[in-house]
């Protein structure tokens, strides 16, 4: 890797950092205790220290964007969506009991006529959490990628990502399209800044490959996770939650179009420019 | 989290909070958005970098790692190709010289002839001879940039590989969903489907090959994703309100050169009483007829100044009318017609062969080509055949008894 590419890595990662310097540091920390096999770059990146000029060239939208970021509920997602919301919705439908994984127990409120019920409470909870940092990160100028096998609602996934101006993706997926990305592309690779699985499997039987490669390379990810999931600790933010009912689908592309149009507005609003 | 997983125990979210603020601070350096460099990297002018202001400069453009590769690609691609261009026109221009011709009027009509003449050549694929053609008709066609300067894809379904390709198939989602939302108003109101839109008519033409889909979007796509991109365009086009999206079904299908327009039709003549007829000739077996057709009419059949009566089995006076029923005029002409020579079968088939070659003056194009499909252009060149000696008839022989 150049030193100008190396350098430049510094600027913006300082220039967007906002944090204290202390906080910072303890980002490094945690990171190069976590990710010390997988990021060397990162690592080596978060090494070099803070450059002392860009810390104190502090422009006016990043001060709103530190506010932005230490407000409660800066874009009014907190009471978006009600539990009996969800409810009506069909969230709480998990599956057949014999088909649940051991790690979505924590998320499971009961089982009722073999049929594993969704513990709706901390669906509320985490889908708020999650909505919150979808917004964020659209709000910063993060790119979202929709990820959706589910052929029933691959049209309607594609249609809202299409008029929200987001990324899609609910083809069949190319291996690499993350780790290989720069032979794929043939270009430096492009990656997004979050991707929402709105169900994490490829087929019953698979798990997402895109849930393991963005996980390679570190990009968030925001999940439904059904209770025959099998990849809940891949998943950055996890919503349990029925992912085969078309209305809770269209429960979750309304709340998450709804996010994403407001950070949207917001950062029109606050006069962000990329 | 009983969950064993190959990765490090940090995957495992022991604190979600901290995990969640990590990736917030994290998420810029993990892509693309890297320097801010002025436009004169772009447009070659003078502006200096305004990197000390607070506030964003209007003239300072951020240009992301991707935007940048690219762009020295397609500067190293458009030098090689002002190379080979250079290397054309002087090839172009010796090939005149050897041929004596005048080197500024020599066109790449002259330079295949040439090529042709002086490079004989009989293998038998024509791409495998030698040429000599402008680099960008040889160089494969090249995408535009998918991305903005700031390293956002312009296309939505960018992160498929395959977009322009998922685009195609995701319009034709939409467009028959379009179709079957219109045809339930059109049920619900009580109306008639036929009436609202005629049958979309596609056989004089045919879906594109895999070859022009994947020029179409300059792809790799594979034989399974054009049989996936047929059946979608298929399910389209037999919807029967398909005639609404006539358009976007056309851009994917190839005119069919019609073999029934090199036929000539028979001109429209007018008689005495001032009506309309076209007549013609037609022969099977040993017989002959010819048949005039009147237009308009009633659909009054004479034939040797009889009705249809003129043939006393049913199966004669179907094989005559059924050009009239491939054409839908059954009822609206008059055919008057002579016939001689053979039995009831050649005389009910050369009749029906004059009769469709005179009602070729009345139809259009689509139709002719029905009629060519279902054979009533064509001569049936079958005759009798010879009785041969030492045999019974044509093949049968005499019986033959051992002992």
């Amino acid at each position: 890797m150049a030193a100008s590419l190396r350098k430049a890595l510094i600027s913006w990662q300082w220039q967007n950092c906002l944090r204290s310097r202390q906080v910072a540091k303890k980002c490094v920390q945690n990171q190069i205790s976590a990710f010390s096999s997988c990021s060397s770059l990162h690592v080596e990146v978060q090494l070099q220290g803070v450059p002392q000029n860009l810390v104190e060239a502090k422009g006016e939208t990043q001060t709103q964007l530190d506010i932005a970021l230490q407000h409660k509920d800066y874009f009014g997602l907190k009471h978006l969506v009600t539990l009996r919301d969800l409810f009506n919705a069909r969230v709480h439908y998990g599956h057949n009991a014999g088909l649940r994984h051991e790690s979505m127990t924590p998320y499971i409120y009961g089982c009722r006529q073999g049929t594993d019920i969704i513990d709706l409470e901390q669906t509320l909870s985490l889908l708020e959490q999650a909505l919150d940092v979808c917004a964020h990160i659209v709000y910063r100028g993060g790119m979202v990628l929709f990820v959706c096998r589910n052929l029933q609602f691959l049209p309607w996934v594609e249609k809202t990502v299409r008029e929200l101006g987001e990324y899609a993706h609910c083809r069949p997926w190319k291996r690499g399209i993350f780790t290989n990305a720069a032979n794929i592309f043939n270009t430096l690779p492009i990656y997004p800044e979050l991707c929402i699985f709105l169900g994490t499997q490829d087929t019953v039987f698979e798990t997402h490959r895109a849930v393991v490669e963005s996980n390679k390379l570190l990009i968030p990810s925001i999940g439904i996770l059904d209770t025959n999931t099998d990849c809940a600790s891949l998943i950055t933010y996890p919503i349990p939650g029925n992912d085969d009912s078309p209305e809770s689908l269209a429960l979750y592309l309304h709340l998450f179009k709804t996010a994403i149009l407001k950070a949207k507005e917001k950062r029109k609003q606050d006069g962000i420019v990329s | 989290m009983a969950l064993s997983s190959p990765l490090p125990t940090f995957f495992c979210r022991p604190n979600r909070q901290l995990y969640s603020r990590l990736c917030l601070t994290i998420f810029p350096a993990l892509n693309r958005k890297v320097t801010t460099i002025s436009s004169d990297l772009v447009n070659g002018g003078n502006q200096s970098v305004t990197k000390s202001d607070n506030q964003p400069s209007a003239k300072a453009i951020t240009i992301s790692r991707s935007m940048k590769a690219y762009m020295e690609k397609v500067k190293k691609h458009d030098e090689l190709m002002k190379t080979e261009v250079a290397d054309y026109e002087i090839g172009k221009r010796h090939l005149a010289n050897i041929m004596g011709a005048d080197p500024d009027t020599f066109t790449q009509e002259d330079v295949d002839r040439a090529i042709e003449y002086l490079l004989p050549n009989g293998l038998f694929d024509k791409k495998a001879r030698p040429m000599l053609k402008n680099p960008y008709e040889i160089y494969p066609k090249r995408k535009a940039a998918e991305f903005t300067f700031e390293g956002r894809p312009f296309h939505w379904l960018y992160f498929t590989t395959s977009p322009n390709y998922y685009n195609i198939l995701y319009d034709i989602t939409w467009k028959l969903e379009g179709l079957k939302t219109l045809e339930d108003q059109l049920y619900n109101a009580k109306k008639d489907i036929s009436s609202e839109s005629k049958p979309l008519n596609i056989a004089s033409s045919e879906w594109i090959t895999f070859d022009q889909l994947k020029n179409k979007v300059l792809e790799k796509i594979q034989e399974k994703d054009y049989q996936h991109f047929i059946v979608m365009m298929e399910r389209l086009a037999s919807h029967p309100l398909a005639s609404k999206e006539e358009e976007f079904i056309m851009q994917y299908r190839n005119k069919l050169h019609l073999a029934s327009a090199a036929l000539i039709a028979p001109p429209v003549e007018t008689d005495a009483d001032g009506r309309s007829f076209s007549w013609a000739e037609g022969r099977r077996k040993d017989s002959w007829a010819q048949v005039k057709v009147y237009k308009p009419g009633t659909g009054q059949v004479t034939i040797n100044e009889k009705d249809l009566s003129y043939f006393s089995n049913l199966l004669y006076r179907e094989t005559l009318l059924f050009p009239l029923s491939v054409t839908g005029l059954l009822g609206q002409v008059d055919i008057v017609a002579d016939a001689k020579y053979g039995g009831p079968t050649g005389q009910a088939g050369a009749i029906r062969f004059a009769l469709s070659q005179a009602l070729c003056a009345f139809v259009s194009d689509d139709i002719k080509e029905q009629l060519r499909l279902s054979g009533m252009l064509t001569r049936d060149p079958r005759k009798r055949e010879r009785k041969k000696p030492g045999q019974e008839g044509a093949r049968k022989k005499f019986t033959w008894k051992k002992r």
